[in-house]
């Protein structure tokens, strides 16, 4: 191979790998599985409460989930509690993997989602439109329903 | 020069353990505490104080006194924890009730870290819905601090970037129970499960009973 050609056949390769990529993007993903989807019913005159669910990829890379948001709230943000020296500590997440072949799952006092900012009132008899933004630019939308305690309650026996 | 600083460093360290083991006395074992999270008999008296109920009537140390209390501290922008935490108490007092057990002497008392949003409204709107007998006190940082610093209490307000106004406060998430006496003999701490609470509870109740007794 002479030196002055090099740098052509590396462009050629990084446009099929890119061309690649893309393609595997668009068409071979597979839908994330979600379940466990809930929504916790705010107590009266709060304007922020948290949601959980369980995201299992079937694909063979990890998938990077950069967003979550609704119609229905202004501000969705992804959070951590940890619990350090018996202190419960709120960390914003910039991102949640979602690795290959795994599953991650948003529980209370773990990773979840934080809501605020309702556009409308919303109780237990209400469902949240939610959409998925994943950093290489895929979204899967769903919809969770919001739970009231009496809910919460029954869920916890039947476990 | 490097090395003998290494060499003094590690000769100085294990001067230090030398002397460690030499002078600590064995420690004696621990007096009869079975049970996870009973403070006995080291309990923790609590000092006076004045915060304001959710039905804005002043509440005091002697209010304290006279019952069991089981303590949580929190606030009620707080999305994940508090909640789900009053959920568990909501869940023991079921519990309590159901078992026929120190059900009618006991307390939930909900305690704001959070004074400038927290007011007896809104803490009186909130906690209603997870029961109506929980109590809820507030007040600035200078009347909080006296019990919180005694406690072990500890809360730091953590605003977000975007809207100051939207801070959240990070605290400490134990559940604390206070004798009649106005003492704290146990700590919960977090996670919390209500079957755990209420088992550990009720044997907390028999051993001070059987104590007493």
């Amino acid at each position: 191979m002479t030196p002055h050609l090099t740098p052509v056949l590396l462009l050629w390769l990084l446009s099929v790998t890119a061309f690649a990529v893309a393609e595997e993007r668009n068409d071979e993903l597979h839908a994330l599985h979600l379940s466990q989807a809930w929504i916790r019913e705010a107590p009266p005159g709060m304007n922020m409460t948290a949601g959980y669910f369980k995201l299992d990829n079937p694909n063979p890379q990890d998938l990077i989930l950069k967003q979550v948001t609704s119609p229905q709230f202004a501000r969705i943000e992804l959070h951590q509690t940890v619990i350090e020296d018996g202190m419960a500590k709120m960390r914003p997440l910039t991102e949640l993997v979602i690795p290959a072949q795994a599953s991650v799952q948003l529980i209370p006092n773990g990773q979840h989602l934080m809501l605020s900012e309702p556009t409308a009132p919303f109780d237990s008899d209400s469902e949240i439109a939610l959409t998925l933004h994943f950093a290489n630019g895929y979204q899967q939308a769903f919809i969770a329903p919001v739970l009231s305690l009496s809910e919460l309650d029954r869920f916890r026996q039947e476990e | 020069m490097r090395l003998l600083i290494i060499l003094l460093s590690v000769l100085a360290l294990g001067l230090g353990f030398w002397l460690n083991h030499s002078f600590s006395k064995p420690t004696p074992p621990p007096a009869a505490a079975p049970i996870e999270g009973l403070l006995w008999p080291q309990n923790r008296p609590l000092p006076p104080f004045q915060l304001t109920d959710h039905h804005q009537q002043p509440f005091t140390l002697d209010q304290l006194k006279g019952h069991w209390s089981l303590l949580f501290f929190g606030y009620t922008h707080c999305p994940d924890v508090c909640p789900m935490t009053l959920g568990v108490l909501r869940n023991v007092k079921q519990q309590l009730t159901a078992q026929g057990q120190f059900a009618d002497d006991t307390r939930y008392i909900f305690i704001s870290v959070d004074g400038e949003r927290d007011t007896p409204a809104v803490l009186n709107r909130y906690l209603h819905y997870f029961d109506p007998a929980f109590i809820g006190l507030t007040g600035p940082d200078s009347a909080l601090q006296p019990l919180t610093q005694q406690l072990g209490i500890v809360y730091v307000k953590t605003p977000t970037e975007e809207n100051p106004q939207q801070y959240l406060v990070d605290h400490t998430a134990s559940i604390l129970l206070i004798d009649p006496e106005g003492r704290m003999i146990g700590l919960f701490s977090s996670p919390h499960a209500p079957d755990d609470i209420s088992k550990r509870y009720t044997a907390m109740r028999h051993f001070v009973a059987e104590s007493a007794g």
